[in-house]
């Protein structure tokens, strides 16, 4: 007789969780360099607030989008941000790695190490839209009190 | 005939001061080499085997890490120690035909050890001569397939041809590796003890290689059969899918001619003229087959052409002038159907296209990691070795903190390139679809529009009455075009009729094959091969002195495995550890008595080392050297390393006809001290 199932005779059967894919946006390194990428092209003297870095954080999010809208001057992109709980995780492993260091004023600052590591990122061409983004950004003045008023509509 | 015979063994070390090593000249027959315990006996018979290039069954690596110290390092001999500076091993062997060759392989030394070095001539007993040489390469692609092949060489000289056999779950076919068959000729010391075939190795992936390498050895049928039966419910699959591909045809065709095709018949060994599918077309409420339909207008045809004055009767114009509306309305209908379809096909496609541009998006920043990751690791941040920056313990690769693993870089790159392969079939068929119905689309626009223009006709007739009706006119040319359109339908037909009747008449050729071939797939000769196997077995085995289980007559060498069972149990689980290698003993002397009776494909060596082992220190070894020495493998040749004491030794075999090698405490020895 035929076998029913094509497993009848197996002793044992074994059922292991399948490794996933998961997006590139979740990469610890990916978010990493992008945060650094911000504090180095878009920062005041290499500076940027925690606000400033989750604004910056949703256009890098939404390329296309960005890339689409026809913005004049001085204008900011995007009045409905979603802050991004992956992005917190990825500021305390920087601090960690000492990539990035509290200002007294609470802001977060590019060290040297990783100034010399995004520098190398930079010059290798790796991530080149993101770069992009943020360089076109980069020309606009991003300030806590724009992003405020954006979104807070007043 | 002996298909290999080993007739000489040259192990030769040049060291800092002198040379050293060891030469053995083997017999026909029986050859024993009588050495102390750890005095590099098998060094010796690991010479052999890594001379022949089948290292593989001494260990998963390849090449001279699985030789010992002694031929790679340093020797100690009488207190002094000597550093090896080059060594290489000679191995002089014969084939059927009587043609000598010399391998020659290095162990330590400038040449690659995966470069084996062919002499055609015996090197070893007539050193001087000089032999014409030929390199050949080893344990890469290719060494078992390839004219250069070292492996593929050897096959050639013994005069075998090694079966091509499946892989697990892969559909690439691979020779059986002359690897895979030396565990039934050769017991290395320690492993090849633990069962039959105990050595054999797995890397190649080959499936059931043990059952495979028996039935090759014995030269079984069944192989081919096996073989044979896989490749002819290959072909029935492909008539199958042939079948199937007339079947979508002429599916694809009905939506063209407005027609329908009906019984169609699976596949079958003899297509019948009732069986015939047919295309079948609605006329007048009723079901007619193509042919019927094309003479129906062809006599509609004939009676314009009778009718010469082409005139029509008022009442018959208005009802023609209603018939056209209403299909004009119909068609009209069905255009509409195909233009939304044809919408949606085109937004899947968007949606593929989009979800393509994404993936790539992806590949892209994940191939721009890879090298972040790199530049990471050079700049010491932890996090690039997936290593917590504070407390250095290991961290998923992900920002979120789940019970999943996430793959890989590389494995990550490869599903989402995976991902994209499959997409872009989809965008095939879908691009594939949308012709079609672009097609169909205009197919229809035309129809209505003969239709209009037939209309407009009939009503100008109406207006004015004419001599001649312009409507009629235009129907008639209509006909004439729809006639030729039907002729080419059937012609289609008798084609695609045609086709499936070739596909029945191989179909049924392939069905005949299959049922040809003997149940289970083992012929009669195999049968009496693997009884006779079993006999022999059983004597041998009971000639040993095995005594776990009294009724050994009952002992049975099951065609599932070829191993000996009893009531369904796996023999070596019920026997004592000394049973269990008289167990081995009788299966591989069984497997050399084989030649004495059929044509097999056995190398026509044996050769144990270390047979009594230490656990059968009271087990008697002279029934095994005995039965080695028998008459029924005269022309072929074992090897038996062994340390038992040299006068026990010699009482068991002194009335043998035997070739006794005495090494003593050291097997490897400076040049003088060598045997030969």
């Amino acid at each position: 007789m035929e076998n029913i199932l094509p497993f009848e005779d197996s002793q044992k059967i074994i059922f292991s969780q399948k490794k996933i894919s998961i997006p590139t946006d979740l990469r610890p390194m990916y978010k990493i360099s992008v945060i650094l990428m911000m504090l180095k092209v878009n920062g005041h003297s290499k500076r940027l607030s925690y606000l400033q870095v989750q604004y910056l954080n949703w256009l890098v999010k939404h390329i296309e989008k960005v890339e689409d809208l026809n913005l004049k001057n001085d204008e900011l992109p995007f009045e409905i941000i979603r802050p991004d709980p992956f992005l917190d995780i990825a500021i305390e492993y920087c601090i960690g790695e000492k990539l990035i260091q509290l200002t007294n004023q609470g802001k977060l600052e590019l060290t040297t190490k990783a100034e010399v590591f995004i520098n190398k990122l930079i010059n290798e061409k790796l991530l080149k839209d993101e770069y992009k983004v943020l360089k076109n950004i980069g020309s606009r003045k991003v300030t806590d009190d724009k992003i405020k008023m954006m979104i807070g509509g007043n | 005939m002996q298909k290999l015979t080993l007739k000489g063994l040259k192990i030769n070390i040049s060291t800092n001061d002198g040379t050293f090593g060891q030469c053995l000249l083997f017999q026909k027959g029986l050859n024993v080499i009588r050495a102390e315990n750890t005095s590099g006996k098998t060094t010796i018979i690991s010479s052999i085997i890594y001379a022949l290039g089948v290292e593989a069954v001494l260990s998963a690596k390849q090449g001279n890490t699985v030789l010992k110290s002694v031929l790679k390092e340093k020797i100690d001999f009488e207190n002094k120690t000597y550093n090896v500076l080059e060594s290489y091993v000679l191995l002089e062997i014969e084939n059927e035909n009587k043609e000598i060759i010399t391998i020659k392989r290095q162990i330590i030394g400038n040449q690659n050890s995966n470069l084996i070095s062919v002499y055609f001539g015996n090197l070893i007993t007539d050193e001087n001569n000089q032999f014409k040489k030929e390199d050949f390469f080893l344990n890469q692609d290719g060494a078992a397939q390839r004219d250069k092949g070292f492996h593929r060489f050897l096959e050639k000289f013994m005069d075998i041809k090694l079966p091509f056999v499946p892989k697990y779950n892969d559909d690439k076919q691979i020779p059986l590796y002359i690897q895979t068959l030396i565990p039934l000729m050769f017991i290395e010391q320690v492993r090849g003890w633990s069962g039959i075939q105990a050595t054999i190795p797995k890397i190649y992936g080959i499936e059931a290689v043990s059952n495979l390498t028996f039935e090759y050895l014995l030269n079984l049928d069944v192989m081919q059969n096996r073989l044979n039966r896989k490749e002819i419910k290959k072909e029935l699959d492909k008539n199958k899918i042939e079948w199937n591909k007339i079947s979508e045809y002429m599916e694809s065709i009905t939506k063209e001619y407005n027609c329908y095709l009906e019984n169609f018949p699976s596949i079958t060994v003899e297509l019948k003229k009732e069986d015939y599918p047919n295309f079948v077309f609605d006329f007048e409420s009723k079901k007619i087959s193509s042919y019927q339909f094309l003479s129906l207008q062809r006599e509609k045809l004939e009676k314009y052409n009778l009718n010469t004055t082409l005139k029509i009767e008022n009442k018959e114009l208005q009802n023609k002038i209603d018939l056209l509306n209403k299909e004009i309305i119909i068609l009209n209908g069905k255009l509409r159907e195909n233009t939304i379809e044809l919408m949606n096909e085109k937004n899947d496609l968007k949606k593929y296209e989009v979800q393509i541009s994404e993936l790539g998006k992806s590949i892209k920043n994940y191939k721009d990691i890879r090298t972040i990751v790199k530049l990471g690791s050079d700049e010491k941040i932890s996090l690039a070795e997936h290593k917590c920056p504070t407390c250095k313990s290991t961290l998923e690769d992900s920002l979120q903190k789940e019970n999943f693993e996430p793959m890989d870089l590389e494995t990550n790159i490869k599903f989402l390139e995976s991902q994209i392969d499959a997409i872009d079939i989809l965008i095939k068929s879908s691009n594939h679809r949308i012709n079609k119905l672009n097609k169909l689309e205009n197919e229809i626009k035309e129809i209505i529009k003969e239709k209009r223009d037939l209309l407009s006709s009939f009503t100008k007739d109406a207006n004015y009455s004419s001599a001649i009706s312009e409507g009629t006119i235009r129907e008639k040319i209509n006909l004439e075009n729809e006639i030729k359109k039907l002729e080419y339908l059937n012609e289609i037909y008798e084609n695609c009729i045609q086709d499936l009747i070739s596909i029945t008449s191989l179909y049924k050729e392939n069905k005949e094959k299959l049922e040809d071939l003997p149940q289970n797939d083992f012929s009669d000769k195999d049968i009496e091969k693997i009884n006779k196997f079993g006999e022999q077995f059983l004597e041998l085995l009971k000639s040993y002195g095995y005594s776990s289980i009294t009724k050994i007559h009952e002992i049975q060498i099951t065609k599932n495995n070829y191993q000996p069972f009893l009531d369904g149990f796996d023999l070596t689980l019920e026997s004592s550890a000394s049973d269990n290698i008289r167990i081995i003993w009788a299966y591989s002397v069984a497997l050399l008595y084989m030649t004495h009776w059929y044509k097999t494909n056995h190398f026509g060596f044996l050769i144990f080392d270390e047979p009594e082992q230490q656990r059968m220190k009271e087990a008697s070894s002279e029934q095994l050297y005995k039965t080695l020495a028998s008459v029924k493998i005269s022309n072929m040749q074992s090897i038996v390393a062994t340390s038992e004491d040299s006068v026990l030794l010699n009482q068991k075999v002194n009335s043998l006809k035997a070739n006794i090698l005495e090494l003593g405490n050291k097997a490897i020895v400076p040049i003088e001290k060598w045997l030969y």
